[in-house]
């Protein structure tokens, strides 16, 4: 990498990287510093194609989703944040869906991170079921299947979202 | 309701921060290859140290550690007792040593000749003085009392917090991925053995009186050691001891194999940190491992209290307690004599070097399923109530001590 390549790279990261932020937040369930190391790692990937690379944002946030899926599987072990407190009884009646969010991300951070991932694919990507499979490498079947799994477990993990979720598929 | 989700999770992404440097960062740890390694003299190229980024591997942390509560220095040594209230309601402690936690335990059926014991565990809580009750698996409170190790899950638990004891706020959360029974600091606080089993240990064979370790073989599989700043977690696979029943006969010439029958095989620390000891039921009463599990001697020169992690030998070094009795009896390390003897059913550890926190009985020990914690001199000429008598046979707590 020369340094004309190098500035290239630079400008990107400074474009992109809010971007691949959010989504490293919501695939390592609200894990800052988790967060920061899946972005740098896929990063870090993306500096030694940077020159073969066509689409440098898809290839890093597909390294993010594959690499986070491998480090749960690996047994890494993350560092959660304390969660932040739900609102006081008095104001859960003015503010019931933004309880129900808090309740929902909770809920999220428990799952495991592929079924996160089909989620977050799905519903912040707005991938489609055929493109979420490419990009998680596996069929259509095993994205549809993981998605109704995901869904369902949320439903267990947070009871009073099952009416809210009940209609996803 | 795609809506729901859809909002909640950009909602919630919106909540990072983008650090400034993740180029730089990026930059730094790009994976090196042997770019021109051709060009390079064979036999060079085995030396040429080549750095690849592992698919598997977790990265070079960055992550920031958590910081741990520092220590008071000096450590308070007040004598603090509760002699009203059996379990304790306020704070007990003598010298440099303080009750921590306590548990208490219950029996419940799970099945018809089965039962399991249950703890509830009681944690100091220095903002009112006294304790609270926690829903935790288990707790462990490291030396200083500024912070404790607690365990999430019924019975066994896969979430390991790092508390706050003063503001009673979880610093961080590490998930394990197999289940662990008990948690231990190390010496020096930084550091935390999780002891894990494939199912709850402690189950007994037979109800009621007849209730007893069922010599099935331990559910233990190993343990993790976990760094409490960064929470890094690392697994090692350790088999139990054998519970004794089932070994095949051996000559009166070996050596007796050493055996537990307990399901709960928990590891605690070496005194200086640097090896695991596995409790046994035979004598000496504890095997030690390095901390990857490799089998070890006992280091030299340290004593322990039989059954726990806590030193028999007092503070100055020169004298060592003794085993359970009534009396119990207080030795010489270097010349074995008897320094003193006390009317106590058990010497628990040392308040300071005249002193030593004990299982007093009540009244004039005529039974001695009542007892208290009682602060005593070695000669036996002085002793303290610090807890109220308890009747260990209508319901029990358990006292945990540690360093204050």
């Amino acid at each position: 990498m020369d340094a004309a390549d190098e500035q290239r790279f630079r400008e990107f990261v400074t474009d992109r990287s809010p971007a691949l932020m959010r989504l490293g937040f919501l695939l390592t369930g609200g894990d800052q510093h988790a967060a920061e190391d899946l972005v740098q790692t896929a990063l870090a990937k993306l500096v030694t194609k940077w020159r073969t690379v066509d689409a440098p944002e898809a290839y890093a946030k597909q390294i993010m989703y594959r690499q986070q899926i491998s480090w749960w599987r690996a047994g890494r072990r993350r560092v959660e944040m304390v969660r932040t407190q739900a609102p006081e009884p008095e104001a859960r009646d003015r503010h019931h869906q933004s309880e129900l969010r808090m309740v929902l991300r909770a809920a999220l951070s428990r799952l495991t991170a592929r079924q996160r991932a089909v989620l977050v694919l799905r519903y912040f990507e707005d991938l489609p079921e055929r493109e979420v499979a490419h990009v998680l490498g596996c069929s259509v079947g095993t994205v549809r299947s993981t998605a109704h799994r995901s869904l369902a477990r949320l439903r267990e993990v947070a009871p009073e979202l099952a009416d809210e979720l009940e209609v996803v598929t | 309701m795609t809506r729901l989700l859809r909002d909640t999770l950009h909602e919630w992404a919106d909540e990072s921060v983008v650090p400034h440097d993740l180029a730089d960062r990026a930059l730094r740890r790009r994976v090196w290859k042997p770019v021109g390694a051709a060009a390079l003299v064979v036999g060079l190229v085995a030396a040429i140290a080549v750095f690849v980024t592992g698919q598997n591997e977790p990265p070079d942390t960055v992550r920031p550690a958590i910081e741990l509560p520092v220590r008071p220095s000096p450590a308070p040594t007040d004598v603090r007792t509760d002699t009203e209230h059996s379990p304790p309601t306020k704070l007990i402690a003598a010298g440099r040593m303080a009750v921590s936690a306590y548990y208490a335990t219950s029996r419940e059926p799970v099945s018809e000749n089965m039962e399991r014991i249950r703890r509830k565990w009681s944690l100091y809580d220095p903002r009112t003085g006294g304790y609270e009750q926690t829903p935790w698996a288990w707790v462990d409170v490291a030396p200083g009392l500024q912070v404790a190790a607690v365990l999430e899950g019924d019975l066994l638990g896969k979430r390991l917090g790092i508390l706050d004891m003063n503001t009673r706020q979880i610093l961080s959360w590490i998930e394990l991925e197999q289940p662990a029974a008990s948690v231990a600091w190390s010496p020096d606080g930084t550091k935390i053995v999780a002891t894990t089993y494939s199912s709850y240990p402690d189950v007994l064979r037979g109800r009621g009186d007849q209730a007893s370790p069922s010599h099935d073989g331990s559910p233990r599989t190993g343990y993790y050691i976990v760094d409490a700043r960064t929470g890094k977690a690392e697994h090692h696979e350790l088999a139990p001891l054998p519970s004794g029943i089932n070994l095949p006969r051996i000559s009166r010439n070996s050596p007796r194999p050493i055996t537990n029958g307990n399901g709960r095989q928990d590891l605690g620390w070496s005194l200086d940190g640097t090896m695991l000891w596995a409790p046994a039921s035979t004598s000496p009463d504890r095997v030690f491992y390095s901390l990857d599990g490799e089998p070890r001697d006992a280091p030299k020169g340290e004593r322990y209290v039989r059954g726990s992690q806590i030193s028999a030998v007092s503070p100055d070094g020169r004298l060592l307690l003794g085993r359970d009795g009534l009396p119990t009896k207080i030795t010489d390390v270097e010349t074995g004599q008897v320094a003193g003897r006390q009317r106590v059913l058990q010497l628990h550890a040392w308040a300071d070097d005249d002193n030593v926190i004990a299982l007093g009985c009540a009244g004039k020990c005529e039974d001695e399923f009542t007892n208290g914690l009682v602060l005593v001199s070695v000669d036996g000429k002085r002793m303290t109530q610090l807890a109220a008598n308890r009747n260990t046979r209508k319901g029990n707590w358990k006292a945990v001590l540690t360093l204050r």
